[in-house]
């Protein structure tokens, strides 16, 4: 066991605290309300934020601790909102990007 | 803005509205009309730059805090403007997305906003640590070029002075208002070590207060003047089994404020048993040295964290030497590769990566060894079966 006695657990954060949660609140206004995700693919990960700590590098981990669900949400609103990046019509390659051989 | 970098398992995509690094598939990566990754065939098994790297615009400082992980002096080491503009030019054609520039007082450097200027031009984004001292209205406008600018505030009043040697919390905070007057996006990196532990609440209110829009927790480490009196100032086990419910609490207090940890502090917060597939899927990182992150010093040698004082070559050679240097490659597969029990059969391998190295070397005498103040590798270390942080506080279990 370890030395000392592990302090009392925290209750889980209200829901309603969720709605407020600094992340979500960018990633839901940077996307407009159905904006479908991408028909192909996954996203894999994403790191939110910039890094201003020049010694070691840092993660948000308030996310974690809203719910499942909101980690959910952060990357659902991540695929939405590359599909938002994506230029020209849906299902159609951007008028800028390179011919899908190039190399 | 949005680059698209390929790698092994797909891209990275960076964006700046919000900021964002999103790891996607092949699948996705063709959808946004990209060419398929080179690496799909020939993976690599790293990333293919790192996506941040921390560079030392000097090393003067006036503070001389006696943790300095750098060993700042007014008369440290200092690169000249042509140096530090090669080493953006370089790093940029690596294509690393994000700058962390620091020193030393990086506002002491008469050329930081050319620099920065450079990295913007160049497609990277460069943010700024700073104590604050010195930071006038007029200068804060000028930090609108940074993404973001993170201000050192290790407490109030004697708290700050026990951790930094003088009284700087009023500067601090005076900055923080500054630019967040200035509209630039700003926060507060909080180191915590025994000094500063009590003092986290009170000081997130004052950030939250002040304009901040994070606070950004990081380990108290032993490099530079940090490694003298250290096991004094690092966290005890009881501690760092506190930590997670106590961000926990300290979220709900303030949800509007992003929380970061740094690399060093998941293996805290992997005491309280986070789902592993979570933590990747939000990028958190462990220990990311000489992947996800380099460093280049004052001197312009490049190593694969800020506290390691191990130079790989000086910071023109990075770029060539990213996928053979035997250095980088060791660093970078340790936990994969060689990292002993409990690490090697720890759920959070993967992520954590063994904890940090740097406190290894100072406890165990070893740079590869298990983090020797994770509470596991201390329930190990004693022969007993691991007892998880306060089960039941995590809303996110597996
Ligand atoms: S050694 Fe690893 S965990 Fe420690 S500060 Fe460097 S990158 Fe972070
Ligand atoms: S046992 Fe090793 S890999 Fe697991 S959390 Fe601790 S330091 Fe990290």
């Amino acid at each position: 066991m370890a030395p000392t006695p592990d302090p009392p657990a925290s209750p889980a954060p209200p829901a309603a605290a969720l709605e407020q949660d600094h992340v979500l609140a960018a990633l839901r206004a940077a996307v407009p309300d159905g904006t479908p995700p991408p028909p192909q693919g996954r996203v894999l990960a994403v790191k939110l934020g910039y890094n201003p700590n020049s010694s070691s590098v840092g993660s948000v981990v308030s996310v974690l601790f809203w719910s499942a669900t909101a980690a959910a949400a952060a990357l659902n609103l991540t695929a939405a909102l590359l599909a938002k990046h994506r230029a020209g019509p849906p299902d159609a390659p951007p008028a800028d990007a390179p011919p899908p051989d190039a190399p | 803005m949005m680059r698209v970098r390929p790698e092994d398992f797909g891209a990275i995509v960076a964006l700046d509205d919000p900021p964002a690094l999103i790891h996607v598939d092949h699948a996705l990566l063709a959808w946004l009309g990209h060419a398929p990754s080179p690496y799909a065939d020939a993976p690599l098994g790293h990333l293919s730059a790192p996506t941040e790297v921390h560079l030392m615009v000097t090393n003067r400082c006036p503070a001389a805090c006696p943790g300095c992980y750098t060993g700042a002096t007014p008369d440290g080491d200092e690169p000249s403007e042509a140096a530090l503009l090669d080493t953006v030019d370089r790093l940029a054609d690596q294509g690393v997305f994000h700058l962390a520039l620091g020193g030393g007082e990086s506002l002491l450097h008469p050329a930081l906003f050319r620099v920065a200027a450079r990295a913007r031009a160049r497609g990277l984004v460069p943010n700024l640590t700073t104590s604050g001292l010195g930071l006038t209205p007029a200068l804060a406008e000028a930090c609108r070029v940074f993404g973001q600018v993170n201000v050192s505030l290790d407490g109030l009043d004697a708290a700050y002075r026990a951790s930094r040697g003088y009284d700087g919390a009023d500067t601090a905070l005076r900055a923080l208002r500054r630019l967040h007057a200035a509209g630039v996006p700003c926060g507060v990196n909080y180191v915590l070590s025994q000094a500063t532990w009590a003092g986290l609440e009170a000081t997130t209110a004052e950030v939250a207060a002040a304009g901040g829009q994070q606070i950004e927790l990081l380990r108290y480490k032993p490099a530079g003047r940090g490694r003298d009196g250290y096991t004094d100032r690092a966290l005890t086990e009881a501690q760092a089994r506190a930590l997670t419910p106590r961000l926990i609490a300290l979220a709900a207090a303030h949800p509007s404020l992003e929380i970061k940890i740094d690399c060093s502090l998941v293996p805290f917060l992997c005491a309280a048993d986070p789902t592993p597939a979570l933590l990747s899927q939000l990028g958190v990182y462990g220990c990311e040295a000489a992947n996800a992150l380099a460093s280049v010093d004052a001197r312009g040698q490049a190593t694969p964290c800020s506290f390691v004082d191990v130079p790989i070559g000086d910071a023109a050679t990075l770029g060539a030497q990213w996928a053979t240097h035997p250095t980088l490659q060791r660093w970078r597969h340790y936990a994969r590769d060689e990292a002993p029990a409990p690490c090697s059969g720890c759920a959070y391998r993967a992520v954590c990566k063994g904890g940090c190295k740097v406190v290894s070397r100072q406890i165990d005498g070893d740079w590869f060894a298990p983090d020797p103040e994770c509470p596991r590798v201390l329930a190990h270390r004693r022969g007993e079966a691991y007892v998880p942080v306060s089960p039941g506080a995590w809303p996110v279990s597996p």
